[in-house]
């Protein structure tokens, strides 16, 4: 087996430094080379698991959100409430979404009133890559906070392109869909001098949600509904600047509006399903700026700054509401800066330390809210050793909560110290075989919610601690006969989550404990493959299964003691084709999780069907002079399947959508 | 299965023949109308929020649960629920906006129908022909039980939430208990209203205690339970004087029913170990630790409710974690366990006696 890979990582020294800003090609600085060799992506060669998906992947394949995305990756767990409005989070093999960070070009995307990030705000269609690290990514020179997170979800945002030696750039696209789903955006891009280019650009969707879907209520004939009160409407504004420093330093600053009005329909009620008045506004404003630089061969450093803004209003009318309405409306701030430097002394040692300071405060009308400040530090410190067989990395990471109240009293303050070692070692040289194990000490803080919502919110809670160790097998295969690339990784691991944050009732109020704990043990596979067809055609394969025992271990006496946790299939997995022709590109697509119990207690009457969904996709890219157009064509849900990821918050049937996308 | 059906059936004619009766919450045991043995109860299970998943289930005399197919899934909180004259039990589903109305009979699958109502009901009285239901926003719904229909809507001056509800003659009393302002805030209030059956008329309110959630009638006393505002000020049970207007504080509570001729009440307070404890209305005395040889795990558990059988003393004492079906001790006068069971529901808040 002839295997040749690297040969991309030597080029790169070749590219003088100003060409790396936002990766344009420019014909006048970088020869045309053919590259024939393949090389393994993150997802084999990390020593913690990663997965990774591409745009044009996603594309392809026909994914209409993020959260579909990522219901695609092996061990995550995407709670969603259906629809294009409908709240999305990650649980990372099922330790709660609160454990997992979310990144934006590699800063941090926070809500320390909810502890939680709503995914659905993001567009795959202006996203680069997607990539999931359970633990967190290789890079040493990263933000603290991300080191202290038992997974991150790093979202890259879309590098500007330029077409031959053009110096802008434009994107125009349309997504249609049904139930009044339009979804326009336009980009431009204009590069500045040699070094720089902005980006500006803009987007607005909007869907009505009203699909049809059909209620089984007990000892009824089935009935044909549409869902209602569940429209959205989203802006969206960004700017960015990159800048590419002859010092081989980069800058990239994003300034970033994003506007949101959703309808929230709720649960199906039986004999009351069209009763949901509640609506919710979010309004986010952040701008953030990433600096990086290698000094040296030995010396890299990073500094990255962000300020974030977000309001939030939510609504609901019903007579229950003494004004025949009410509102709760908040407002959030969050300040961060971290600095990150490493250093490679030599014999193939890397440290680094990563300082991150974050300020969040939250601000209300309502009475209950003392105005919470937090004041938060991340201090870690990370060495890696690796030689041609054997890598590894090793962190920890120091935090120090601060919390400050206007009125009241505040939480305590919390100091935790989170290590983590991940190995990776390779048995035999030459053959990209991978044997990997990791462990890692994470904890979530206490969200503001948990801490002072109303009556709910406890002052005297613990963080919620995760331990999780993991080991697996990597293999990548590159070129040989027709088939051009495989990759397999399979990963067995063992979490446990102790002092659950958990709402526990007081007679008809819910008060916030440290209650539960958990333990979580399970395998993920992922398996890919390209293959090489006649007539210049080649075939993606890819699939991914996981199997999970995520267990209740809190009270031995407890009914659900031992039980399979709410909302965790014991098996789940996908699988994709994706068919390259030079006429069409066809994308065929299966995601499958099994039953699933809507409570603590594994009963008859608590289980959610098994649910497989399909989609076929059409693509279509045409080169017109200096200009390409795209079209993809998809299917969803194709068979028309009647499920819930979440009981009573039905998902769309087969629905049909359209992108174009004009490349300028 | 069989046996209890054909006693249900003979308790629900015997009770059909019978009309008028007053009734609150915990008038649920037909105490006037039925014999002394214990057959069976109906369990009314709320379900769990989100989930649709209120039902009834079926306790026997020989401590077998079923819950027929036929009473699953109901609707979204069955919050409430009385044995009417008719026979019939009316179940309150707030989330449903509903009243279901269930036939158990001897001789049938037991089944249910649904009477969409315009408000989210909360609890149930009886007075006459009619079901009269508190509802969210200051109303009350009067439903016809011959009709299965809604005849009357009454909005109650001065009232936002309204929950428990209890008849005492012609007098309807109800908890006027919380409003939401604009912010989401929640102020609770400590009204009592008065309404007269007979000439459709408020009457004048009584002031009790903060966020008054329950009432029952025992002869011609009035109980209220006061939930408090969840932060310093506790669940509080009193003696409502219905002449003067004002409560007599009896204990802190969470729980009461009628037992025995006395009022059983219990308190969970999530702080201290869940307390007992018994009001005798003719001598105005507490007695503490009612139940002496009750199990232990009542003392952690959350009660959910309380019931005794009329006619042989015993009692069901529910408790919930709000996630799992719930546990029932079956206890005897002095709280010896008779039997312990699932109730094959979540959030048991109500069981109704039959022979």
């Amino acid at each position: 087996m002839e295997i040749v890979y690297g040969l991309l990582v030597c080029l790169l020294p070749a590219v003088p430094a100003c060409a790396l800003a936002g990766q344009e090609l420019n014909d006048t600085t970088m020869r045309e080379v053919s590259v024939s060799a393949t090389m393994p992506g993150r997802n084999t060669s990390s020593s913690m698991p990663v997965q990774q998906m591409k745009r044009g992947e996603m594309m392809e394949l026909g994914m209409t959100d993020l959260a579909d995305a990522i219901r695609r990756m092996a061990g995550a767990n995407v709670k969603d409430y259906g629809g294009l409005g409908g709240m999305k989070t990650v649980s990372v093999r099922n330790m709660g979404a609160a454990h997992t960070a979310v990144a934006l070009d590699g800063i941090p995307v926070s809500n320390s009133q909810a502890g939680q990030i709503d995914i659905g705000r993001f567009d795959i269609r202006h996203l680069e890559s997607v990539s999931l690290a359970v633990g967190h990514q290789e890079d040493l020179l990263q933000s603290a906070r991300l080191l202290a997170s038992a997974a991150v979800l790093s979202l890259e945002s879309r590098k500007p392109t330029f077409l031959k030696d053009r110096r802008w750039g434009l994107d125009a696209m349309c997504t249609a869909g049904q139930w009044g789903e339009v979804s326009p955006s336009l980009e431009y891009r204009q590069r500045i001098g040699d070094c720089t280019t902005l980006s500006v650009g803009g987007g607005f969707a909007r869907s009505d949600g009203t699909y049809p879907y059909t209620l089984q209520m007990p000892n009824s004939k089935p009935m044909r509904l549409k869902r209602s009160n569940n429209g959205i409407w989203q802006y969206r504004t960004e700017a960015e600047l990159r800048q590419a420093f002859r010092n081989r330093g980069t800058l990239t600053v994003r300034a970033y509006d994003y506007t949101s009005d959703r309808e929230l329909p709720g649960h199906v009620i039986f004999h009351n399903v069209k009763d949901s008045h509640e609506s919710l506004r979010d309004d986010i404003r952040f701008v953030q700026a990433l600096y990086r630089q290698n000094l040296s061969h030995r010396w890299s450093i990073m500094a990255q700054g962000k300020y974030n803004h977000g309001r939030s209003k939510y609504r609901d009318e019903g007579v229950q509401y003494a004004a025949g309405y009410t509102q709760e409306r908040y407002t959030q701030q969050e300040g961060s800066v971290c600095a990150a430097v490493s250093y490679r002394p030599h014999g193939g040692w890397e440290l680094a330390l990563s300082q991150d300071g974050v300020l969040s405060t939250l601000r209300s009308e309502m009475k209950y809210c003392p105005n919470p400040d937090r004041l938060s530090s991340y201090t870690a410190l990370s060495a890696r050793y690796g030689n041609a067989r054997f890598r590894a990395t090793a962190s920890l990471v120091g935090t120090v909560i601060n919390e400050h109240v206007q009125r009241d009293k505040a939480a305590d303050d919390i100091r935790h110290l989170s290590p983590s070692v991940a190995l990776r070692y390779t048995p035999w040289t030459g053959i990209p075989l991978h044997l990997r194990a990791m462990y890692k000490n994470t904890f979530r803080p206490p969200s503001f919610n948990d801490l002072y919502y109303r009556s709910s919110g406890s002052l005297d809670l613990e963080p919620e601690d995760a331990q999780e160790l993991s080991a697996g097998i990597t293999f990548f295969a590159g070129q040989a006969g027709s088939l051009r690339r495989a990759a397999i990784t399979a990963d067995g691991y063992w979490n446990r989550v102790e002092n659950k944050i958990v709402a526990i009732p007081t007679t008809y109020v819910w008060k916030m404990r440290n209650y539960g704990l958990a333990n979580m043990s399970g395998v993920d596979v992922t398996a890919s493959a390209t293959l090489t067809l006649p007539a210049s055609m080649y075939l993606d394969i890819q699939g991914a299964y996981s199997w999970m025992r995520a267990i209740d271990l809190t009270d031995p006496g407890s009914k659900s003691y031992r039980n399979q946790l709410p909302y965790t299939p014991r098996h789940s997995g996908n699988a994709g084709l994706l068919l390259h022709t030079p006429w069409l590109n066809v994308g065929y697509t299966i995601v499958a999780a099994g039953k699933r119990y809507i409570l603590a207690q594994n009963i008859p009457s608590n289980e959610v069907e098994a649910y497989h969904d399909h989609t076929l996709t059409l693509s279509r890219e045409l080169k017109m002079g200096g200009c390409s157009l795209s079209v993809m064509a998809s299917a969803t849900n194709l068979l028309d399947n009647n499920y819930d990821v979440i009981r009573y918050y039905p998902m769309p049937g087969r629905a049909f959508h359209i992108t174009l996308e004009f490349t300028l | 299965m069989k046996e209890f059906n054909y006693l249900l059936g003979a308790t629900l004619a015997l009770a059909s023949a019978l009309t008028m009766s007053s009734c609150d919450d915990d008038d649920i045991n037909v105490d006037d109308l039925v014999d002394t043995s214990f057959h069976g109860a109906i369990l009314v299970n709320e379900g769990s929020y989100g989930n649709n998943n209120a039902n009834l289930t079926l306790y026997s005399k020989d401590g077998t649960v079923s819950a027929p197919a036929t009473l699953q899934g109901m609707g979204e909180t069955a919050n409430d629920a009385l044995l009417a004259s008719d026979g019939k039990v009316y179940v309150a589903i707030t989330g449903s906006n509903a009243i279901a109305i269930a036939s158990i009979t001897s001789d049938a699958v037991p089944y249910y129908s649904i009477v969409n109502i315009p408000y989210q009901p909360r609890y149930l009285a009886e007075y006459g022909q009619w079901i009269y239901i508190s509802c969210y926003g200051g109303y009350l719904v009067r439903l016809n039980k011959e009709s299965a229909s809604v005849d009357q809507t009454i909005k109650l001056e001065g009232a936002y939430n309204l929950e428990g509800v209890a008849v005492m003659g012609d007098t309807l009393y109800v908890c006027n208990s919380y409003k939401v302002d604009e912010q989401y805030n929640y102020i609770y209030l400590n009204d009592i209203l008065t309404y007269s059956l007979k000439d459709s008329k408020l009457g004048p309110s009584k002031k009790t205690f903060v966020n008054p959630n329950r009432l029952t009638v025992m002869d011609d006393k009035l109980f209220v339970l006061g939930f408090g505002n969840w932060v310093d000020i506790p669940s509080q049970l009193g003696l409502v004087d219905i002449q003067t207007g004002e409560t007599t504080f009896i204990a802190n509570a969470t729980r009461m029913c009628k037992s025995n001729g006395m009022l059983l009440f219990a308190n969970c307070d999530y702080v201290n170990p869940t307390s007992f404890g018994m009001y005798d209305p003719l001598s105005g005395q507490v007695l503490d630790n009612p139940l002496p040889k009750m199990p232990e795990a009542l003392k952690t558990s959350t009660v959910y409710f309380m019931s005794t059988n009329p006619k042989n003393g015993e009692t069901l004492i529910g408790v919930s974690d709000y996630s799992n079906t719930s546990t029932i001790y079956h206890v005897g006068q002095d709280g010896t366990l008779i039997r312990e069971f699932d109730s094959k529901g979540i959030n048991t808040n109500n069981a109704i006696f039959l022979n």
